[in-house]
């Protein structure tokens, strides 16, 4: 190997490690057309593979992508959260909300069952 | 009514794939997807794909193993075996094609990547960026002088080859000769540690 050919194989090589450093695929350049295929695959396996180990960029994952806003919201509503009453009432909101109406006037309106009640359920029940 | 349950295994996903109705097949599809992108990104991202290319090579990769799936033999080894070598393929092959044209499809240029041969990351692979730094620098303490100016001109100084050729008067040939070389050996020399285990510690 000539030193000529190494030293344009350095050059191909700054480049892409330019380029991969960047998060950018590795450019066009004239060293490619110097040399040949099997070198250019060279440089840019040793490219790829200090990149790969140095410098990787985060997976692409469009799952946590879509994920994100909603983990965020969560996060965000938990940091919020004193009692477990603040932490449901706006889940009650949003089970209410098809039907109609408010949390207060459902709360005003609906009773817990009494003892007597439950009874007569138990009893009537296929137990 | 519940939604049919989804095969919780690759070999019962495979058979509906191969076997089952068109909605079924398009069901089990959108299982492995789901099961295994994350964990193709990951191998992708290893493989030093930028985002970009990580994002294309993955699309083209589910498209060919829509298309092929009725070839797969499932014989016990993780279908994730099978789709990270149609991974590796398209990654080469849009290599290929990008700098070559496609009348040179058929050079066998081998796109190694450090993890090509192994299913699971290397040790090296498995330690933190910063815990990879560390290493490097004990690794330098055995470089010859020449590879460890340009080394730390790109790891630590993050130096131009104007500002090496200035600050060592060598010439823009030397520069590119001696990091080619530094970087080849700095590979070699952490693969070979990786694969005998016997890692720089981490002090």
């Amino acid at each position: 190997m000539t030193s000529e050919n190494e030293a344009l194989r350095g050059e191909l090589l700054s480049a892409w490690l330019d380029d991969l450093r960047q998060d950018r695929p590795p450019r066009d350049h004239p060293a490619v057309q110097m040399l040949s295929p099997d070198d250019v695959a060279e440089v840019l396996r040793l490219a790829r593979w200090h990149k790969g180990v140095f410098f990787p960029s985060p997976p692409a994952t469009p799952m946590a992508d879509e994920l994100l806003p909603e983990v965020t919201g969560m996060d965000h509503l938990t940091s919020l959260v004193t009692t477990t009453g603040v932490f449901m009432r706006p889940v009650r909101l949003v089970r209410l909300r098809p039907y109609g109406g408010s949390a207060r006037s459902a709360e005003a309106t609906t009773q817990p069952p009494d003892d007597a009640a439950l009874y007569a359920a138990y009893r009537g029940s296929v137990w | 009514m519940l939604p049919p349950r989804e095969p919780s295994d690759d070999a019962a996903l495979v058979r509906r794939l191969q076997t089952g109705t068109r909605e079924q097949a398009h069901a089990a599809f959108q299982v492995l997807v789901e099961r295994y992108q994350p964990r193709l990104f990951l191998h992708l991202a290893a493989k030093g794909l930028t985002h970009p290319e990580q994002q294309d090579v993955a699309n083209e990769t589910w498209e060919r193993a829509w298309r092929r799936i009725g070839d797969f033999e499932y014989r016990g080894i993780g279908i994730f075996a099978w789709l990270r070598a149609i991974a590796n393929h398209v990654a080469q092959e849009q290599f290929k094609r990008r700098f070559f044209g496609t009348a040179l499809d058929a050079v066998q240029l081998e796109l190694a990547d450090p993890a090509a041969d192994d299913p699971e990351a290397s040790a090296l692979q498995r330690l933190t960026v910063q815990e990879r730094r560390a290493i490097l620098r004990q690794v330098l303490a055995t470089a010859p002088r020449d590879y460890r100016i340009v080394i730390q001109a790109y790891f630590f100084a993050e130096q131009t080859t104007q500002e090496i050729m200035a600050r060592h008067g060598w010439s823009r040939s030397k520069v590119y000769t001696t990091k080619f070389r530094a970087l080849a050996w700095l590979r070699e020399r952490l693969i070979a540690s990786d694969r005998a285990n016997d890692m720089p510690t981490l002090h």
